[in-house]
């Protein structure tokens, strides 16, 4: 699969987002490399876990974002990218490496400009109420709007009329998230 | 564009021209209650970005989550026909088992009913007036077994009645009931009769495959005399 078409499905609906998960969630070439990489890196199992959950999510950020795709092609080497910058960042953040470590040629080929930020447990806690909160499709709208998809993108994905639509959907959707907020003084405090 | 939401909005969407765009700003800066649902609007936006880490991470939870249930119903998958094929198999040596155990009686019995002996002392009855006990062993002698035994279990508790009994349920086949007969007889004091029970007893030792118990009987009918060559050597073969 190539990373051109991987986007594509990461923003058009939640299903094929979720597809696509699921797809490199199980791909052997992904956890192959993942798995070598890790095991040079004298890392355990619960790491490994925890590096494969980290890169789908920055890649799915990334994808979602369409801020870091420079050029297309396979996603396995582009996910192991990620995966090793994810992993030298946080042993550079650990003091476990030597700063010139980070820049192996594999993750510098592709990761140029590349910025990797976790949203901490707290703040992920106060989003999953949010989440479960959200009436109809506004989470997929506010996802969408908040990302920088246009009202354009947002009406055809969400089989909207018009970008009109996709607006007043998304108004609404804005006031139904600030006012659940407003009321959960706790939330906002999580989320500030 | 009434309501400060709608301005916010409509900033945020990069809707607003210059000039509102730097009245808005303005009213930011003086405007308490304009500033706070600003910081409220902004901070949803900001919520709104990072639920795709979320909701991403939380879907990776649930594939993790239905990969281990999938590992546990691996394992049930395993248990399951593990179970299955061990009550197969068992079920399988059970019949097999029956089987040669049918095969077994089969070959053995009409050997065990051959050597045979129906009781070898017969009473002296008179020509006129019998007693129950005598109609029922003549009854026994004529092969009338079904008519003897109802006259016999009306009867009250004797050797004779027992041992006739026996007999009869022996040549029923009902060799279990037969051998609750013959084991009360072996204590008997006449030793004839003691004889005639270990006989038979030793019999349907040999049906049941107890060579132990048979060999045990054998070995007293040996001590006592009470077989002939010809029938130790047959009883013998079927050890």
């Amino acid at each position: 699969m190539l990373l051109t078409e991987c986007r594509n499905k990461i923003r058009s609906s939640e299903q094929d987002r979720q597809q696509i998960i699921k797809e490199i969630y199980q791909s052997v070439d992904f956890i192959s490399g993942l798995s070598a990489f890790i095991r040079a890196q004298h890392a355990n199992a619960e790491e490994l876990t925890n590096l494969k959950h980290e890169t789908i999510v920055q890649f799915v950020k990334t994808m979602y974002s369409d801020s870091a795709i420079k050029s297309d092609g396979p996603v396995t080497p582009y996910l192991l990218g990620i995966a090793k910058f994810i992993w030298f960042s946080e042993m550079k953040k650990r003091n476990k490496i030597l700063t010139n470590e980070i820049t192996e040629p594999v993750v510098l080929g592709s990761m140029e400009g590349f910025e990797v930020k976790f949203i901490s447990e707290e703040k992920s806690s106060a989003l999953h109420k949010i989440l479960v909160k959200l009436r109809g499709n506004c989470k997929e709208v506010l996802m969408a709007w908040a990302n920088g998809l246009s009202m354009k993108e947002i009406a055809q994905n969400m089989n909207y009329q018009s970008e009109g639509m996709a607006r007043k959907k998304k108004s609404q959707c804005m006031k139904q998230l600030i006012e659940f907020i407003q009321s959960n003084p706790a939330l906002k405090s999580a989320l500030s | 564009m009434n309501s400060n939401f709608d301005k916010i909005e409509a900033y945020f969407d990069g809707m607003l021209t210059d000039a509102e765009r730097l009245h808005f700003e303005h009213e930011l800066d003086t405007d308490k209650t304009l500033r706070k649902e600003y910081k409220e609007y902004k901070l949803a936006m900001e919520a709104s970005k990072h639920l795709l880490e979320t909701d991403t991470k939380l879907y990776l939870k649930e594939l993790e989550s239905n990969k281990a249930d999938s590992t546990n119903s691996n394992y049930s998958k395993l248990i399951i026909p593990l179970f299955l094929l061990i009550s197969v198999l068992l079920l399988l040596f059970y019949f097999l088992n029956k089987n040669n155990k049918q095969k077994s009686d089969q070959n053995i019995k009409p050997k065990l009913y051959a050597l045979y002996q129906a009781p070898l002392n017969k009473m002296n009855r008179g020509e006129t007036l019998l007693s129950k006990l005598d109609t029922a062993i003549l009854l026994f002698e004529q092969k009338k077994m079904i008519q003897a035994k109802s006259i016999l279990i009306e009867l009250e508790q004797s050797e004779l009645k027992s041992r006739y009994l026996a007999h009869i349920y022996f040549q029923q086949d009902s060799l279990d009931l037969a051998k609750k007969y013959f084991i009360n007889l072996q204590n008997s004091s006449d030793q004839n009769i003691s004889i005639d029970a270990s006989y038979h007893n030793m019999l349907i030792y040999l049906s049941e495959a107890n060579k132990i118990a048979a060999k045990k009987e054998f070995d007293f009918l040996k001590s006592k005399n009470a077989l002939s060559p010809v029938q130790e050597q047959e009883i013998l073969e079927l050890f």
